[in-house]
């Protein structure tokens, strides 16, 4: 009897990385939109950036984001 | 192709089917339950997307077609017993809404009705356990340690974010991760019957061994668990969705893509795992991560108690089916009009206590806060 450790290791690997990447990059999304809405008064000290500054975060990490999910599609697709 | 061979490619089709509505609560459970899509939109495009998924890879089906059982040892009859095997459990979990895993039920069905007609050695007891069993037995670990890390992740970095943008963000994000499941799902759960069929056809010759599945298998299979999972399982979406715990928008995505992490690396190596103990556990894991007293165990219970059911009871209902099929057409005739009959009193059962689109959501979705809030 065979298990393959190994492959099922880089599942694990691969899913967490991935997962928490992908993860990580909507929410500094969405923290960084959120300075669109928050007015300059009620900024905490983690929302100290302009609207613009907000919205070019949010749009990098999407971008990231949109890289990964295509990288993942491509992998299967592939084989 | 022979009577017995038709009747076992559209067994293996109302297996498909019956996959579909049993899982579509896996991709879209969560964002049902958030309020992200609504229940009949939900179940649309994860119909649509299981479809496009099932083109997606064949990897599975050749680990299903070559290697699970001696395809030199069994005949249609016997697949045919398999697949009855596990539409009856199947059946019989979604009427009282319990996840349980479809995989399992079909990889059980098909190991007892090898047992009953060629013995212990007509299975690859090494390909059972290392490509099916073990992987199966751990994805929902890994995945609710994955979702664990990403919920953590999730709400320490929106902690200070906008209230409305976080719910809005993460609600627009749950539509892509919900999608990315079905996604998944079509590849990872298409392939099982595409693999069973292709089996099949390699037990009476007509396609040389360990070949991969004909494009119109790929297709058919396609078409039958997107057509499931658009009629929607109401029951388990419910279960999955509103009774393990409260989850809220953040919790639902990170569920929901830990859920298609696993699943397509998964299937990349060739591994068949059940997509339901991958969310199921994802979702779990999303729970505890977020506020781990706010998990029903009493749920979750039951579904581990039907999880370990499921190998052995489908594998019962397999052997019993195989053993009648195999003693001729008169015992094919006999088991298909037993599971016809048994179909009918399930869906009369599932009529007294309907769950529809309507009524999926009992209560209305808690709205997201950060963890520190809402602790």
């Amino acid at each position: 009897m065979t298990i393959d450790w190994t492959s099922l290791l880089t599942v694990f690997a691969a899913s967490i990385g991935s997962t928490v990447a992908v993860v990580m990059l909507v929410a500094t999304a969405v923290l960084g939109l959120s300075a669109r809405t928050t007015r300059p008064d009620m900024r905490t000290r983690h929302s100290m950036i302009s609207p613009t500054s907000g919205t070019a975060v949010a749009a990098i990490c999407l971008s990231g984001v949109a890289m990964i999910i295509l990288y993942g599609l491509c992998e299967i697709v592939g084989r | 192709m022979s009577a017995v061979v038709i009747a076992v490619i559209l067994t293996a089709l109302v297996f498909d089917f019956t996959n579909g509505f049993h899982d579509t609560a896996n991709a879209m459970a969560t964002s049902i339950a958030t309020g992200a899509l609504r229940p009949r939109v939900a179940v649309l495009l994860a119909g649509v997307l299981n479809l496009l998924g099932a083109f997606l890879s064949v990897q599975v089906a050749l680990t299903i077609s070559s290697g699970l059982v001696e395809e030199t040892r069994i005949t249609p009859e016997v697949i045919f017993g398999g697949l009855v095997g596990a539409i009856l459990w199947n059946l019989l979990t979604w009427l009282r809404g319990l996840p349980s895993s479809s995989s399992h039920a079909l990889f059980g069905g098909l190991i007892g009705a090898t047992w009953v007609f060629a013995g212990s050695s007509g299975i690859n007891v090494s390909t059972a356990v290392g490509k099916v069993l073990v992987p199966l037995a751990l994805s929902p670990i890994v995945a609710g340690v994955v979702a664990i890390a990403g919920t953590r992740v999730a709400y320490r970095i929106a902690a200070h974010a906008d209230r409305r943008t976080l719910i809005r963000g993460f609600r627009l994000a749950q539509v892509v991760s919900a999608s990315m499941v079905a996604l998944a799902h079509g590849t990872n759960d298409a392939q099982k019957t595409m693999g069973v069929i292709t089996l099949t056809l390699v037990t009476v010759g007509l396609l040389p061994a360990h070949t991969g599945p004909p494009l119109w298998v790929v297709a058919a299979c396609g078409l039958a668990i997107a057509s499931g999972t658009a009629s929607g399982g109401w029951r388990i979406v419910r279960t999955l969705g509103r009774r393990i715990s409260d989850i809220q928008s953040p919790q639902g995505f990170v569920a929901e893509t830990g859920t298609t992490a696993v699943v397509l690396s998964a299937a990349h190596l060739g591994f068949a795992l059940s997509t339901t103990h991958v969310t199921t556990g994802a979702i779990l894991g999303a729970a505890i991560g977020r506020h781990p007293a706010a998990v029903r165990w009493g749920p979750v219970a039951r579904m581990a108690l039907a999880w370990l059911l499921t190998l052995p009871a489908s594998a019962m209902l397999g052997a019993l089916a195989a053993w009648t099929a195999a003693r001729g057409t008169a015992g094919t005739v006999l088991v298909a009009a037993v599971l016809t009959t048994v179909a009918g009193i399930i869906y009369s059962l599932s009529r007294r206590t309907p769950v529809t689109a309507a009524t999926v959501n009992d209560a209305s979705p808690a709205l997201p806060v950060p963890a520190r809030v809402a602790a």
